[in-house]
């Protein structure tokens, strides 16, 4: 395990569990995540791994346990949510961009309304962060005018410009058209080198291998085995691993 | 003694000076009513117009009338022609125009004098084929008049010629008292005595349903219901507006006792008729001592009957936004009002837009109810007018008037669809990118393009209960937000 010089714990997860009705889906996860740090995260589908991403934000309210952003309890009961999310940035599998709104307003909407930044102020933060992801030049096109790879940079420079101290990725390329997914993959191969801490939930294992500082497999609601890429990949230990990873050589 | 005879004698000699000229005065005055001035060859006895007005009392313009005039010949004169002028800007005819004399005890002996008629301008000439008995009483019939528009005191001018070759002025007519008829009237009047309308008049079926001229009559009049009916409705839909969305938003509140509250109302107003409602407001109100004018009346009972419908416009169109688009602005620390004004609302407005356009048609048409507590509107207007000439006309003029709004609207509605189900196309490849999904179009507007795991709400709603709805996005996921 490779753990980064700064050791301050961004993100930590203690036992979270979380259950839909009868469905349990997670069944106690710890997870802690140092400043700087990319964990994807992997594992079958229904394995929990996007409700856990989802419970970090509180876009799923955890059944039991804890989640602590720096330090700050966000499951407390009077926790103030939203000045926690304001660390979190989020970009979603489906990117949900607002199809009102052109690329550039769409990165600065949050910016205004929440930290209450100045239009000028947003709109060179926006355009800055546009410019990152590639797309300074699309950046009075509405969603609907940009392709599946495009709208996904411009939902990852929508939650930069918010300036998050953690970004958190749910199957980003899962809705993408197979030659779409490099140009978004790029994107946060660039974030992780400029030293983003990262929680990403992906499919993706060239991107895992390549970009990760730790690989966390998780299987039935808990985590079955975590390390960096090349023990993970090359020498797992638990059967579910070689299984999962057995049918994606296949 | 003899100074106080003196003067009694020279009070009575005042006396009877008095008393002669007075004399003198009757027999001038009574001279003057007995032996007119020899200048006039008779003497008018009468000249009356039959009313024709709806209220049957007074004469109007621009409206056929009959003119009988009768007079008195001096007992030596007999006269071979006789004509009338009437004031300028009138008109007559010559069809069923007679001349009679009229004789015997008590001026019920009629005598009809052949004779030949002739219209030049305002002036009807009748020419006797033979001259009329001396000192007859003569009564002249004049059909098809029609006075000038404006009305005004009417005065007529007679000729006579008489046997002897000698012609006289008649100038005694009195004049004839004619009412201004409006324009619309004389218009309608106008049309009515065309040979087309008659011809058309004639069908029984065209006659009531479409008489032409009653067509023209009522216009104006349905017009001033018209204006109050799209008076009501404009000012009681926007003022629904907010009321629908307020509504709305509680009924997706997580607070039980809103959710309640709304639903309760909401059932309460779909769940009554309209025109209950109506009489509730109307008949209630006042006995319970508020007594509001019909205008405000009006707008308030309709405003809170619509807010109902929009309500549920509104959640629906709330409930249609993917919950991407929530979980997108919360991640982003957005506050539940702001995630609505800003994110939301946009969205939701384009998408409801044709549905409240149907919306706006419906509480148009709607307004007709409030004739039944009388507020003068459409067809209020337009069954006074059926009452009286019993035609059904006015009811087509009313429905034209509906008409008027209702289908630009209703086709306005029908682009808005189909521009909503272009630009929903290319929200749908925002969230539905890598999927390609078959893209229904979607009548309603909303719902049916979502991801298949963002059900539209139901549209058979809520049950009496109020029991809140399997929703796309839960109350709870709303507030948290």
């Amino acid at each position: 395990m490779t753990i980064q010089s700064a050791d301050t714990v961004m993100v930590s997860i203690q036992d979270l569990h979380k259950s839909f009705g009868d469905l349990d889906v997670l069944q106690g996860i710890d997870l802690d995540v140092h400043k700087g740090e990319v964990v994807v995260v992997l594992g079958p589908s229904g394995s929990g791994k996007s409700t856990m991403l989802r419970c970090i934000n509180l876009l799923e309210t955890p059944t039991s346990g804890h989640i602590l952003i720096e330090g700050d309890d966000i499951t407390a009961p009077h926790a103030d949510v939203r000045q926690l999310r304001e660390r979190l940035g989020m970009v979603f599998q489906q990117f949900n961009l607002f199809p009102h709104l052109s690329a550039k307003k769409n990165a600065m909407l949050g910016q205004e309304k929440v930290l209450k930044r100045s239009k000028a102020e947003a709109e060179e933060k926006a355009m800055k962060n546009l410019a990152k992801v590639g797309l300074a030049d699309r950046a009075d096109y509405k969603p609907g005018q940009l392709s599946g790879g495009q709208q996904q940079r411009v939902a990852i420079a929508r939650a930069l410009s918010m300036d998050p101290d953690v970004m958190l990725f749910d199957e980003p390329t899962s809705a993408l058209d197979p030659e779409l997914v490099r140009e978004v993959l790029n994107v946060m191969k660039d974030l992780a080198q400029e030293g983003m801490t990262m929680i990403v939930v992906t499919h993706e294992m060239g991107f895992a291998r390549e970009v990760a500082d730790r690989v966390v497999f998780m299987a039935d609601g808990v985590i079955v085995e975590q390390g960096t890429p090349e023990e993970v990949f090359d020498h797992p230990k638990s059967d579910r691993t070689k299984d999962f990873l057995g049918h994606l050589k296949d | 003694m003899q100074q106080v005879k003196d003067t009694i004698i020279d009070a009575r000699k005042q006396v009877k000076r008095l008393l002669l000229a007075v004399l003198a005065l009757t027999v001038v005055c009574s001279m003057v009513v007995a032996f007119p001035d020899q200048s006039y060859a008779a003497t008018t006895v009468k000249c009356t117009a039959r009313p024709n007005s709806d209220s049957g009392n007074d004469v109007q313009g621009a409206k056929e009338t009959r003119i009988t005039w009768e007079m008195q010949f001096a007992p030596e004169e007999s006269i071979t022609k006789i004509s009338l002028t009437l004031p300028q800007g009138s008109s007559c005819s010559t069809e069923n125009a007679a001349i009679s004399t009229i004789s015997g005890a008590d001026n019920m002996t009629r005598t009809e004098l052949d004779a030949a008629f002739v219209v030049q301008g305002e002036t009807i000439t009748a020419t006797l084929s033979e001259p009329a008995p001396a000192g007859s009483y003569v009564r002249f019939v004049i059909y098809g008049v029609f006075f000038p528009v404006e009305g005004g005191d009417m005065v007529c001018v007679g000729n006579a010629t008489l046997a002897n070759g000698s012609t006289v002025e008649i100038s005694d007519i009195p004049a004839i008292p004619v009412k201004a008829n409006d324009p619309v009237e004389a218009f309608a009047e106008q049309i009515n005595n065309m040979e087309w309308a008659k011809a058309w008049n004639s069908n029984k079926f065209l006659n009531l349903f479409l008489n032409p001229g009653l067509l023209v009559r009522s216009f104006p009049i349905v017009l001033k219901g018209f204006l109050m009916s799209l008076g009501i409705v404009l000012v009681s839909f926007p003022c629904a507006i907010p009321l629908g969305l307020g509504l709305a938003l509680m009924r997706l509140s997580k607070r039980r006792i809103l959710r309640g509250l709304a639903g309760l109302y909401v059932n309460v107003v779909r769940g009554t008729p309209l025109f209950l409602q109506i009489y509730v407001a109307f008949f209630g109100l006042p006995l319970a001592g508020i007594s509001l004018p019909n205008f405000p009346l009006g707008v308030i009972v309709l405003c809170l009957n619509s807010a109902a419908y929009m309500c549920e416009i509104f959640r629906a169109g709330i409930l249609s936004i993917p919950k991407g688009q929530f979980e997108a602005a919360s991640s982003l620390g957005m506050r539940y009002g702001q995630t609505m004004l800003f994110v939301i609302f946009p969205q939701m407005v384009k998408r409801v837009v044709p549905t409240l356009t149907s919306e706006f048609i419906l509480l148009y048409k709607d307004t007709s109810l409030l004739a039944a507590v009388g507020v003068m509107e459409v067809i209020l207007y337009a069954k006074s007018i059926v009452a009286t000439t019993g035609s059904i006309t006015p009811y087509i003029v009313a429905a034209c008037f509906y008409l008027v709004i209702t289908i630009p609207l209703a086709k306005v509605a029908i682009i808005l669809e189909n521009k909503l189900a272009l630009t929903d196309g290319g929200m749908a490849s925002s969230s539905d990118a890598g999927t390609k999904k078959k893209k229904s179009r979607n009548l309603f507007g909303f719902g049916k393009k979502q991801q298949a795991n963002k059900p539209m709400p139901p549209s058979d709603e809520v049950g009496i209960t109020g029991e809140p709805l399997k929703r796309a996005i839960s109350p709870d996921e709303l507030d948290s937000l």
